[in-house]
């Protein structure tokens, strides 16, 4: 099943690795939808043009170390890698060639991850790399919080 | 100069309502004899028919393509020319308005930076189109949730989005349609 994003975006993605679970919508970003939030798009862009929520006291800008920071006012913290962890939720960031952090996906409790492909749908993919392309870049960070129960959607 | 007739299926437009409220129903300021006024004259281009009965212009809906010479007379007006080429430029902006975002809506990434949204050249360009294309953002805004709030930014220069509010894009969108019924440019 293919879904409304230009598929010449994710080369990686195909019909055995990813799932759609939504339909497209404008209300919230894939930085958002891993933070558990389907009601606000998140980026920390300039206010005084942009409209995008930021938690408060996170430096406002789009580098990694901000990101991850805005992760941890959720009670994520860095860790090693994405790899399974029961007790633990993770969160993965990625960044383009440039460093520029681009995209959060968060994994499961079946170690499949879920991303929202920008104002798309949300996806469940098997894999990070799934995901890694030219706009996206490849996930570079991660962070765990222990995993509580919480609904995803 | 002469008289400059109106024709049937001519590039100019009226906005019939548009300009009943232009003149605020009244048309004295135009000088066409009170004779004539009382005579019920149609003035149809592109299919959007006024009516003018008794000073008063009344927008129809169906015009009958029939133009008194009489009245021809007086659409070189300065004021009514100047209306109709404001009109000309809003069917402008609004054919410029719906190409720009047709392209920004289908050539838009994945991407969940907003910056990177409202970066798009369509995008800019519609910035680029100034304060023209506030109601038609707006309407669009109140058709279906977009990330207009950029551009709706750049060109006001307001924000009647409050901090608490950012990033909630439906609280956003009808923000801003309530500011844009307060300034006249949604009905």
């Amino acid at each position: 099943m293919s879904g409304n994003w230009p598929s010449i975006q994710f080369p990686n993605l195909n019909d055995d690795n990813h799932e759609i679970q939504s339909v497209p919508t404008q209300e919230y970003n894939c930085i958002a939808w891993a933070a558990g939030d389907t009601r606000r798009w998140w980026w920390p862009d300039d206010p005084k043009v942009g409209y995008g929520y930021w938690p408060p006291g996170v430096k406002r800008e789009v580098s990694l170390d901000a990101f991850v920071e805005a992760y941890q006012t959720l009670g994520y913290e860095p860790c090693l890698s994405p790899t399974l962890e029961l007790d633990f939720e993770k969160v993965a960031l990625y960044v383009d060639s440039g460093g520029i952090p681009t995209h959060a996906a968060l994994q499961l409790a079946n170690g499949n991850w879920t991303s929202k492909l920008g104002g798309f749908e949300d996806i469940e993919h098997k894999t990070l790399e799934c995901l890694n392309s030219q706009l996206y870049g490849e996930s570079v960070s991660y962070l765990r919080r222990r995993r509580r129960i919480r609904p995803l959607a | 100069m002469g008289a400059q007739a109106l024709q049937t299926n001519d590039v100019y437009q009226i906005n019939a309502s548009a300009l009943a409220s232009a003149f605020r129903g009244n048309i004295a300021s135009l000088g066409v004899p009170k004779t004539l006024l009382q005579t019920r004259v149609t003035v149809s281009v592109e299919g959007v028919g006024i009516s003018i009965i008794n000073s008063r212009i009344e927008p129809m809906s169906t015009g009958s393509g029939m133009m008194t010479t009489s009245f021809q007379t007086y659409l070189d007006q300065p004021i009514l020319r100047l209306f109709i080429l404001r009109n000309q430029y809003e069917k402008r902006v609004r054919d410029k308005f719906s190409e720009l975002m047709k392209a920004w809506k289908t050539e838009r990434s994945a991407t969940s930076s907003s910056a990177l949204i409202s970066m798009h050249p369509a995008y800019q360009r519609i910035i680029g189109l100034g304060l023209p294309a506030i109601p038609l953002i707006l309407c669009e805004l109140g058709r279906e949730l977009d990330h207009w709030f950029w551009a709706l930014k750049a060109i006001t220069g307001e924000d009647p989005v409050p901090p608490k509010s950012r990033g909630k894009m439906k609280e956003m969108a009808e923000m801003w349609l309530e500011w844009g019924k307060k300034r006249g440019y949604v009905r």
